[in-house]
């Protein structure tokens, strides 16, 4: 058994490592903050892991982590709706308006995004961040998502829209995330 | 973009925003991935899904010799056991009916109990999945870490049900079938737990009830009590046994790619390690 095993653990190393930031970026928008992400993304691939026999050698183990990812989200959602939605804001403190011509300024333009993202409900975000980020057709957004395609084009559909309606993104939509 | 997408239309006019999602993605902090971390995590649910009622949980790694001993895990991964190329119907198939096979039984301290284990068949579709569930639930059976009846399909799945005395079984470990269990390893995932046979309270939080699966090609394990006395579990011989006081042995499950094996550490004393005494 050993050298099968050592085998997959080598495989399932590979794939962790080639994987990470890819998956760290489509959780970092689905959950809207540094930790969650990381987190979330930690536990998808330790679900993987389990069932990493079966997965390495799918034909699409990019589809099954997708799903992996999607349930344990939704699942968080449930459980502390809050504290996945929002981005955090411990300090207390109110915001300062960013000069927008400096790039600390950008990043808080692009964090407008995030916090518009994060006010989305979960399905919306997720409708949106499989299709628009990690480029998915209608039928593979609807497999991670466990739903219909309809549900993906109308989940998708709403999530848009009510980012163009945020106030300041419909300007960095115009200049490309530049004010 | 994708060749193959359904609607391009609504992707053409709002690129804006995946354009906005690549930059605001962009923005996270990779670092380096943790694997180990992952691999750590990602053992401990493997162990989990074998010890969820059980008072302790432990996977041995490695061959015959001393065992590692602690909450902590191995094996490998691998997980679910698809029939795709079982009989055709699901009735054959075991998917509506479980099989069982109980792996001991005893008479300890005026009580009789006896571990079964239950081995339900993995449905193929949604249609099978929801009866299957419904079957389970007659059974008074809920599979763990479920939450619709598509999350069975393609997994068979099993319970280890306790009975003690006249009291109702109880679940004392479930999971889906893991083809791995058969994959010529050494490693075993045992669990322990208090048998409460005696008088209330006297058998405490000891783990006196042990409850282990092995790879078929194991033929022999020591379970060794924290008292340094230890009990041989041999392999069953065919058709050996059935019905109460089970001599502790290896058995055959039907429909478990894996071994199972039962000991019980007389009152007082509890569970401290087994290990592998032979191979075919």
């Amino acid at each position: 058994m050993g050298d099968r095993k050592q085998a997959r653990d080598a495989e399932f190393q590979s794939f962790v490592v080639g994987r990470w930031p890819r998956l760290m970026r489509t959780a970092f928008l689905l959950t809207g903050e540094q930790h969650a992400a990381e987190d979330l993304v930690q536990t998808t691939l330790e679900q993987v892991y389990v069932a990493w026999r079966r997965v390495g050698s799918a034909d699409d183990p990019e589809a099954y982590v997708r799903r992996v990812m999607i349930n344990a989200h939704a699942r968080r959602h449930r459980r502390k709706l809050k504290e996945f939605l929002a981005p955090r804001d411990d300090s207390g403190l109110n915001r300062e308006v960013p000069d927008s011509s400096d790039p600390i300024g950008r990043a808080d333009d692009r964090g407008a995004l995030i916090t518009a993202l994060a006010g989305l409900p979960p399905r919306q975000r997720q409708a949106v961040v499989l299709r628009y980020w990690e480029d998915l057709s209608e039928s593979q957004a609807a497999a991670a998502m466990g739903c219909s395609v309809g549900s993906v084009k109308s989940n998708a559909a709403k999530g848009i829209a009510k980012l163009r309606v945020v106030p300041g993104l419909g300007d960095m939509v115009a200049h490309g995330g530049r004010k | 973009m994708s060749a193959n997408r359904e609607t391009d239309h609504g992707m053409t006019t709002d690129a804006d925003i995946a354009l906005l999602l690549a930059q605001a993605a962009d923005e996270v902090e990779i670092g380096t991935a943790p694997y180990q971390a992952v691999l750590r995590g990602g053992r401990r649910r493997k162990a989990r899904r074998w010890a969820m009622a059980a008072a302790a949980a432990l996977v041995i790694a490695g061959s015959t010799g001393t065992l590692a001993l602690a909450g902590g895990t191995g094996g490998d991964g691998g997980q679910v056991a698809p029939a795709v190329t079982g009989p055709p119907t699901a009735e054959w198939r075991h998917v509506y009916e479980p099989r069982m096979t109980t792996v001991a039984g005893a008479r300890d301290n005026g009580k009789d109990w006896y571990v079964t284990v239950v081995v339900w068949g993995a449905p193929r579709n949604e249609a099978e999945a929801q009866y299957q569930r419904s079957q389970m639930g007659e059974y008074g059976l809920t599979p763990t870490g479920t939450e619709v009846a598509s999350d069975l399909i393609g997994k068979s799945w099993i319970f280890v049900r306790l009975v003690v005395g006249d009291e109702p079984p109880t679940t004392v470990q479930d999971g889906p079938v893991d083809k791995s269990d058969a994959d010529g390893s050494t490693d075993i995932e045992v669990a322990s737990r208090p048998l409460e046979t005696g008088r209330p309270g006297a058998a405490g939080k000891a783990g006196r009830l042990v409850i282990g699966k092995v790879d078929p090609t194991i033929r022999a394990v020591t379970c060794t009590w924290d008292d340094g006395t230890s009990v041989p579990v041999p392999m069953a011989g065919e058709g050996a046994g059935f019905g109460l006081d089970l001599k502790p042995a290896i058995r055959r499950v039907a429909g478990s790619p894996a071994n199972w094996f039962v000991c019980l550490a007389p009152e007082g004393r509890s569970y401290k390690s087994v290990r592998v005494d032979s191979l075919t």
